[in-house]
Formats: structure tokens, C-alpha cells, sequence
């Protein structure tokens, strides 16, 4: 309990860590409606959609793996101390929320496979 | 007979006497009518919970108007104008008046018990918060009896809420009254946020941290990104109705949909900000009643934080009927399914828990209520998945369906939970528990009442019974579902009415003071520690995530003050913060105790805000100058300082009373204060891009003066950075205790002077290239980034005029620099937040144009 020892980490980069899958699939759903929007709003050709779809999918894919390939170190590059039992605790957190993440990633990106982007459904 | 604890007493020595007398003095509760300066926790959390309740109670009766007029076809009970004022502000109430501001009053009541906080960090900002609340609801609640009341729906959609079509003041009750107790629910958010974060007990690192805690900061984050958006559009659509400023205008390039995403982007996380804290509790109570941890605590960690995040990425199905693109459609139905995963796992993980418990679950009244929200949150949540489908959604949008859906997953997430809120934690804000006998029928009542009322709806939906008519022709098939529903809402009445009366008969507050039960249920959280007006009599050393199951002795030792902070060593309230993921003791915060600045400031705010509503300028700009000044009496008592230096706090630590930067609370506070202003300001930079996207031929070159000069932004952005540079100098040039410095006081003017220069050179840039705000939307958005980065300027600049007042009078200097630090962040944000606008209105338009 005294406040010398081992150093606090960090608030910011423990959050970070744990919501890193969510902060990803956020970053993709918003990337995906806006830049869709846009380009239907330009009337881009439809196959410009589809490779912005797949590759903001993609992206969102390589984002999320660090935090379940190596949850150790993401955690450690995040200010945490490995070893620890709340740092386990955090780190379970951490992977769960990124493999939902991912799933919601890739269920968001896969509709860009079947649809029509631009076709009005009134 | 106890053994020796795991861990070594912080304070193990018999504590001396009149420490707790001391403790006694400084905590006291005012009496009589002074009870209104009160701030402690558990006076302002009972009377926060209490008025919600009221609230519900007026709601539900306009409920049973609602159900009475559809009772029979072709009734005319209400008239069809009063039926609309009706609906309207049954659903406002429900959504604005009674369920957040009841979560937001259970983590007043119950968050600092929780943590074994003697109180949390801004004890007057949740006092201030609740007066506003409780002036702004209960106008706006009363508007219903003089035909003033608005007309639109809670979600108020234009154009029918526009001046065109809804002349009266209606409309603008609305917009004013909820914006305000939007700001209420806001500061409640900040409260929490600080609170959960820093104000933990020695020992509960975030991983030990409640379930509930987890489920309020959520709540509260979810708050801080949420509601910006709604108030933008409040802010949008009072401005058009009463300055033309053409935003949702389609014939001037405005677009009536817009409002409709700001809405629903708060809209439908609010479903979630409701429905998480609810959740936390129900993993409370089911916890004790298992008699042991809950199954998949991380993973109910998990679906909080995913639920609480996917809820931002579904607002657009509330507008699948819209005409969007099919794809928008797609992503957006996926996402509504997605969400239901998050929610699932809690589902299954309460169930597990239950099927898992020490013997047998017990069944109690708080447990009645759970197994009820249990099972109708899952038929909410199934109705759900289907209209998150879009073909379903499109047979069904607008149908008695979507009312049978919604009040499942409202009524049974967050009603059924918050009676058993009340049950379980009654304990320990009142002498007496509630009557169990009584309690089974208020459950049966209220579960029968509830299925009888509402799944009739699913069936009026399906058979083509659109919402919000005020009746209906007497031939089509719906009469017997309506006439069944109208019995069941009754019935559910009955239940709630049955309540109220043992509510009445039982309840007696211990404003902290508990001469009751307990720990009746056998609970493993720290509100169950015994405790006074000042809490508990030491804060607890906390080792694991049920101290009172794990530390079998705790009580015993909290109450004899073996634990850390068992005195009030300032002479002033005081609590121990703590340090955000471990919980390490960082310093002792000093509190304030009670006074009227926070109730002036409210009522004068709620006086402002109302008196503009109905057009009374003159006064209300009085109200808001009074308002002003209660705000600056009151802050002017704040930041004092480092003079009472270290204290002992056991365990051989010794805390300082005074902390700066990013340690600080105050620091905290404005970090989350800031979020919520860019969260206002992304919504704005939404609108700005969408209403290009819809209407790119009002934009310059083509369809407005072109824009100014680049010049003019320069110099706006060089205004603005000199500001900062000003206010960063002055910081670093503050003196020593006792010092005054002639240079501090000249940066910090002229980096007012600055900001405030760069606002209004901004605005001329505009005005003289003939931009008219009226004109077309692109005139009102251009104009709007000038009102928000005013807004924020006006704040800095009486930040900036209470820093120089402080230094000239020696309570700002070198040491004594929180308050200071508070205006140079702000100050900060704001001129990134007026850069940024500067590359988006002057920038933007000419890459596009």
C-alpha cells in the first residue's frame, strides 16, 4: 500500500487497452457509413465502394489482432504490469471485448459482399 | 472470537476519544427548512430517487389517459390536441424526467456507499444538479395543465416541430426545459465519472471495483458522448424556430432528417444508458441472493463495455423507412443484431449465477423482480432482433409493435430492476425494510399487469394499429386487444399504487444515520458497512471484490476505525482519492459542506431557461446574470489551497490536502467536461458535412458569396494560439505563496481579450463577405460554428476573469493554481476546437467547391 512502489500505470493507456477492440470496430462502422455516404453522394462506381468495404475491414481485422495474438504484450506497450492478478483480470477484459469486436467488424464489413451500395431501398 | 486479519490494520491502535463526535460535527445534516443546503450523498441521492419517482407516478397516470382514451373505438374522452400534448409528455417524462435522472440518483445514493467514500468528489455539483432538475421537470411537467405542453412526440421530429407547424410555445417548452435538464444529467456524469474513478477505497484497484460501479462509469461515459448530440439538435431547432436560421428547412438546403440523426444518435444509446446501471444492479442483487460471486464477472465487464459501445453504431434503424441506401440499411440491421450478444452474455450469466447458488436461490422480493425483468428483457430483446431486421422493421415501423417492444425492454430493463433496487437497498437509507407479503403482490400485480397491457400491442401492431392516434373505427379487429391492454395497464397501476401506499406506511429516511437492518440480505458489498452521516466510521482496506464475505471481520474493524481516515484530521469533510486503475492513496480531498450558492445558481439557471421559453428576454437574461454570479460565489470558495499540509491517514501514509494536475479531481472533471463539449462539436462538424452531402448547391462558390478572405482566417488562428500562449506564459510566470505578478495578471487579460478577439473577428470575416445565417443552411451552419466556439469562449473568459481576480487578491500563485489550471485546459481545447473550425468552414469548401 505505500504510494512509492512499483509505479501506477497508466490510466489513459489501461483504457485504451481495454476498450482497443471496440475503439477499432467504432472507428470502422464510422469510416464505413461515412465514406460510403460520400461516395454514393459523388456517384463513385460501385466497385470503388466495395474495395473501401473490404479494405476498412481488412484494416479493422489487423487493428484487433495484437490484442488477441499477443495479449501480453499489448497489455505490457499499454503501461501494465504482466504477472499481476488484476492485470489478468484486465487483460481477459481486454481480449473479449476485441474478438466481439471483431466479429461485429467483419458481420458490419460483410454486407458490403451482398448489397448494392447505393441502390435507395424506399 | 475473530483471528488475526490477513492483512495488518492500517490504524490498529484504539482510536481516541470524540474523534467520532468530531466526525458527527462536521458531517451534520442542516435541519428544518436548511435541509435545502444540504449536499451530503444520502440526502440529495433519497430526495434525487424520490422526486424520479414522483415523476414516474405523474407519467403513468398520463399512461392511463392514454390507455383510457384507447379503451373503446371512436372514444372522446381526451380531445385529439390533448391526446397529442398527452403522449408527448407521458414519453418525455418517461424518458427525461424519470429514468436517467433515477439512475443518475441511485449512483448518487449509492456509488460513495459502494466505495466507502464519505461522499463524492463534487458534492455541490449533484446538489445543483437535482434542484435543476426538480424546478426544470416540474414546469415542464405542468405545462400539461395550461395547455402549453408540447405536441411533436418525445422525439419531437421536424418539420412537424418547426415554426410553420407547430406556432405556439409548445414546441419550445420542450426544446428549453429538456435542454436543461440535459446540462443536469450532464453534471450528474461528470460527478459519477470523477467519483468511480478516483474516489475508490485503499486497495479496490479497477478489476476489484463493483459490478455497479463498472455499470454507472459506463453510464456516465455513455452520457458524456451521448446527450451533446441532442442538445446540439435542441440548440439547432430553437435557434430555427426563433431566429429562422434555416437548419432542417429543405426548401433553403436544410434537411428535416438531420434532426432526426442527432436525435436517435443519443436516442438510442439512451435505451443502453438506461438499461446498463440497471443491469449492475440486477448483478448486485442476484450475487447476494446466489450467495456467491457471479459467474463471468469479467465477461459481464465485457458486455457492459460492448453494449454500452455498439449502442453508439444502431441509431440509424430507428430510420430504416427513410430512404437510406440499401447498404447503410445492411451495416446498420447487422449491427442491431450485433448488440444483442453483449447483451446475451450478461443474460446468461445472471443465469448461470442463479443455477449456481450456495444452496437455494432465494427467493425475495428483490429476487421477484429480478426473475420478472429476467424474463420480459428477453422478450424485449427477441421483439428486438426482429425489427432490427430490416423487411420486419419496414411492415412494422410506426405500429403498435414497435410501442409493445420498446415498453418491454424499457418497462422490464429498467423499471422491474429499479423495485428491486428499491426492496434490496431500502435497508439502508431507512429505518424499516419494505413489507415482503406486500411486495409479492405489488410483483404479481405489476407482472400481470404488465404482460396483459403491453403483449396485446405486438398483436394491434401486426393487425395494422399505427402509433400516436388518438382513436381508432370500431370495425377493424382491434377493439377487444385494446379494451385488454387498457385492463392490464390498470392492473399494473394497481401494483404500483399498492406500492406507493407501503412505501408511505414503511419508509423512514436515516439520512446516513442507520438504525435499521443491517446487511439484511447477507450482502458482500461495502454499503452494507455500518454507517453514519459521514459513512463509515473508518474507509475500509479492500482486498478483494466482496470485502464483507472475503474480510469477515471488516465491519467489525471499520466501525472501531482500525481502517484508514478515521478522523476528520482537516476539521473539514474529507475523503481519501485514490488513484485510478490500483486504488493508491494520492491525497485527502477537502469538501464543502452545505450553502445556498448551488441552490441560487439553479434556480436562477431553470428561471433563465423557462422565462426565455416564453419570451420574457429582459427577465430571463436577469435570471441568467444572477445565475452567473451564484456560479462564481460559489467557485470563488473553491481551490483552498495547500495550507493544511499532510495528514496521517494510518498505515503509516501520510497524504497531502491539496493536489494540481493531472492527479487533481478538478483535473479530472474538466477533462470529462471537455469531452462533452467536443462531443458537441463532432456532432456539429456531422451536421455541417451531412447537410453538404444533401444540399451541396448551397455551398460557395455555387450557391452563396464566396468565402473570405484567407487572410481573415489567419489572423483569427493567430488570435486564437496567441490566447493559449498567453495563458501558458502566465502559468509558468506565477510567482511563489504570497507573491503578485503585474505580468501574469496583463498575459492572462490579453489572453482574453485574444479569444474573445478572435470570436468576434471570425464573425465579421463572415458578416462582411455577405454570409447571412438566414439565407440557406450554409449560412446557418457557418454562423452556428461562431455560437459554439463563442460558448466556449464566454466560459474561458470568466475563467480567465476569476484566475486575475484570484492572483490580485493572493489566492492564486504558484502552489495554489487548480482553479487556474481548469481555465488553461479549457482555454486549450477551445482554440483547437476554433482552429479546427477555421480549416472546416474556411478550408473545406474550398477543396470541395
Amino acid at each position: 500500500m505505500q504510494p512509492s512502489t512499483p509505479p501506477e500505470p497508466s490510466a489513459l493507456g489501461t483504457l485504451v487497452f481495454i476498450m482497443w477492440g471496440a475503439i477499432v470496430w467504432g472507428l470502422q462502422l464510422t469510416a464505413v457509413y461515412v465514406g460510403h455516404t460520400w461516395l454514393c453522394a459523388l456517384r463513385a462506381p460501385a466497385v470503388t465502394i466495395d474495395v473501401l468495404m473490404a479494405a476498412l475491414t481488412a484494416l479493422a481485422i489487423v487493428a484487433t489482432l495484437p490484442i488477441l495474438g499477443a495479449p501480453a504484450l499489448s497489455a505490457r506497450l499499454a503501461g501494465l504490469r504482466n504477472g499481476d492478478p488484476d492485470t489478468r483480470h484486465l487483460t481477459v477484459i481486454a481480449c473479449v471485448i476485441a474478438a466481439l469486436s471483431l466479429i461485429a467488424a467483419l458481420w458490419t464489413g460483410a454486407t458490403a459482399v451482398f448489397l448494392q451500395a447505393c441502390a435507395l431501398a424506399r | 472470537v475473530s483471528g488475526k486479519p490477513a492483512y495488518e490494520l492500517p490504524n490498529p491502535e484504539p482510536r481516541p476519544a470524540g474523534e467520532e463526535d468530531e466526525l458527527l460535527r462536521v458531517w451534520a445534516t442542516p435541519r428544518g427548512w436548511r435541509i435545502v443546503t444540504a449536499v451530503n450523498n444520502t440526502v440529495v441521492g433519497i430526495a434525487y430517487l424520490g422526486i424520479a419517482f414522483l415523476f414516474f407516478l405523474m407519467a403513468g397516470v398520463l399512461g392511463l389517459l392514454i390507455r383510457t382514451q384507447l379503451a373503446v373505438p371512436g372514444n372522446d374522452f381526451l380531445s385529439q390536441g390533448l391526446y397529442n400534448q398527452v403522449f408527448t409528455v407521458h414519453g418525455t417524462t418517461m424518458m427525461f424526467l424519470f429514468a436517467v435522472p433515477a439512475v443518475e440518483a441511485l449512483g448518487v445514493m449509492l456509488l460513495p456507499q459502494m466505495l466507502a467514500a464519505r461522499d463524492l468528489p463534487f458534492p455541490r455539483l449533484s446538489a445543483f444538479a437535482i434542484w435543476a432538475y426538480v424546478i426544470g421537470g416540474l414546469v415542464f411537467f405542468s405545462t400539461i395543465f395550461y395547455d402549453l405542453a408540447p405536441d411533436g412526440g418525445w422525439f419531437m421530429y421536424t418539420p412537424l416541430t418547426l415554426k410553420e407547424f407547430s406556432p405556439g410555445d409548445n414546441a419550445d417548452f420542450w426544446l428549453l426545459g429538456i435542454g436543461f435538464i440535459e446540462i443536469s444529467a450532464i453534471a450528474g456524469a461528470v460527478e459519477i465519472v470523477v467519483g468511480a474513478l478516483k474516489t475508490r477505497p485503499p486497495g479496490m484497484s479497477l478489476a476489484k471495483m463493483p459490478i455497479f460501479a463498472w455499470a454507472m462509469l459506463i453510464f456516465a461515459a455513455m452520457i458524456i458522448f451521448a446527450f451533446p448530440a441532442v442538445i446540439l439538435g435542441t440548440m439547432l431547432l430553437e435557434i430555427e424556430r426563433s431566429f429562422g436560421w434555416p437548419f432542417f428547412t429543405a426548401a433553403k438546403g436544410g434537411d428535416p432528417l438531420l434532426w432526426q440523426h442527432l436525435f436517435w444518435f443519443f436516442g438510442h444509446p439512451e435505451v443502453y444508458i438506461i438499461f446498463l446501471p440497471a443491469a449492475g444492479l440486477v448483478s448486485m442483487i442476484v450475487s447476494t441472493m446466489a450467495r456467491r460471486p457471479l459467474i463471468g464477472h469479467d465477461l459481464i465487464v465485457v458486455a457492459l463495455i460492448g453494449t454500452g459501445f455498439f449502442s453508439f453504431g444502431l441509431w440509424v434503424h430507428h430510420m430504416f423507412t427513410t430512404g437510406i441506401p440499401s447498404l447503410s440499411l445492411a451495416f446498420f440491421s447487422a449491427a442491431s443484431m450485433a448488440v444483442a450478444i453483449p447483451s446475451g452474455i450478461q443474460v446468461f450469466s445472471w443465469i448461470a449465477t442463479i443455477a449456481a447458488s450456495e444452496e437455494r436461490f432465494r427467493i425475495t422480493a428483490p429476487s421477484l423482480f429480478v426473475l420478472g425483468f429476467l424474463f420480459i428483457f428477453t422478450m424485449g430483446g427477441l421483439t428486438g432482433i426482429m425489427v432490427a431486421l430490416v423487411p420486419v422493421d419496414f411492415q412494422v415501423h410506426d405500429t403498435y409493435f414497435v410501442v409493445a417492444h420498446f415498453h418491454y425492454v424499457l418497462i422490464g430493463g429498467m423499471v422491474f430492476p429499479l423495485f428491486a433496487t428499491f426492496y434490496y437497498w431500502t435497508p439502508m437509507v431507512s429505518r424499516n425494510m419494505l413489507s415482503e407479503p406486500i411486495a409479492r403482490w405489488v410483483f404479481g400485480l405489476m407482472f400481470a399487469g404488465f404482460h396483459i397491457a403491453f403483449f396485446p400491442m405486438h398483436l394491434t401492431g401486426l393487425l395494422g394499429m399505427p402509433r400516436r392516434v388518438w382513436t381508432y373505427p370500431g370495425d377493424i379487429g382491434w377493439d377487444a386487444l385494446n379494451m385488454i391492454s387498457t385492463i392490464g395497464a390498470y392492473i399494473f397501476a394497481a401494483g404500483v399504487l399498492l406500492f406507493a401506499v407501503d412505501l408511505v406506511r414503511r419508509f423512514r429516511p436515516a439520512f446516513g444515520g442507520i438504525g435499521g437492518q443491517s446487511n439484511p440480505w447477507g450482502a458482500g458489498t461495502l454499503e452494507w458497512l455500518p454507517s453514519d452521516v459521514y459513512s463509515t466510521r473508518s474507509i475500509p482496506l479492500v482486498t478483494s471484490r466482496e470485502p464483507l464475505w472475503d474480510q469477515p471481520d471488516l465491519a467489525r474493524e471499520v466501525v472501531r476505525g482500525h481502517h484508514f481516515l478515521p478522523n476528520a484530521p482537516t476539521g473539514e469533510r474529507e475523503t481519501i482519492v485514490t488513484s485510478p486503475i490500483e486504488g493508491r492513496p494520492q491525497y485527502v480531498i477537502r469538501m464543502p459542506g452545505p450553502g445556498f450558492a448551488h441552490v441560487i445558481a439553479a434556480v436562477f439557471t431553470a428561471a433563465c431557461f423557462l422565462l426565455l421559453t416564453i419570451k420574457l428576454v429582459t427577465v430571463a437574461v436577469l435570471c441568467g446574470v444572477v445565475a452567473v454570479g451564484a456560479c462564481l460565489v460559489w467557485t470563488w470558495s473553491l481551490d483552498k489551497g495547500p495550507d493544511k499540509g499532510a495528514v496521517a491517514i494510518g498505515g503509516g501514509i501520510s497524504l497531502p490536502t491539496y493536489m494540481t494536475g493531472p492527479a487533481s479531481h478538478a483535473w479530472w472533471a474538466m477533462i470529462v467536461l471537455i469531452l462533452v463539449g467536443a462531443s458537441l462539436y463532432l456532432s456539429y462538424v456531422f451536421s455541417y458535412l451531412y447537410l453538404w452531402i444533401v444540399s451541396p448547391e448551397v455551398w460557395p462558390p455555387r450557391g452563396s458569396p464566396s468565402l473570405p478572405d484567407p487572410g481573415w482566417a489567419l489572423a483569427v488562428a493567430v488570435l486564437a494560439m496567441a490566447s493559449a500562449g498567453a495563458t501558458l506564459l502566465a502559468g509558468r510566470l506565477l510567482p511563489k505563496p504570497g507573491g503578485r505578478s503585474y505580468a501574469v495578471l496583463a498575459l492572462l487579460a490579453l489572453a482574453a481579450v485574444c479569444l474573445a478577439g478572435a470570436v468576434a473577428l471570425n464573425l465579421w470575416s463572415h458578416w462582411q463577405s455577405g454570409v447571412r445565417p438566414t439565407e440557406n443552411a450554409y449560412g446557418a451552419m457557418v454562423y452556428m460554428a461562431v455560437v459554439l466556439d463563442g460558448q466556449a469562449a464566454a466560459a474561458v473568459v470568466v475563467l480567465l476573469a476569476v484566475a486575475i481576480a484570484r492572483h490580485a487578491t493572493g489566492r492564486l500563485d504558484r502552489e495554489r493554481r487548480v482553479g487556474f489550471e481548469n481555465a488553461a485546459l479549457l482555454c486549450a481545447y477551445t482554440v483547437a476546437q476554433m482552429l479546427f473550425g477555421l480549416l472546416l468552414v474556411h478550408g473545406f469548401p474550398r477543396v470541395v467547391g
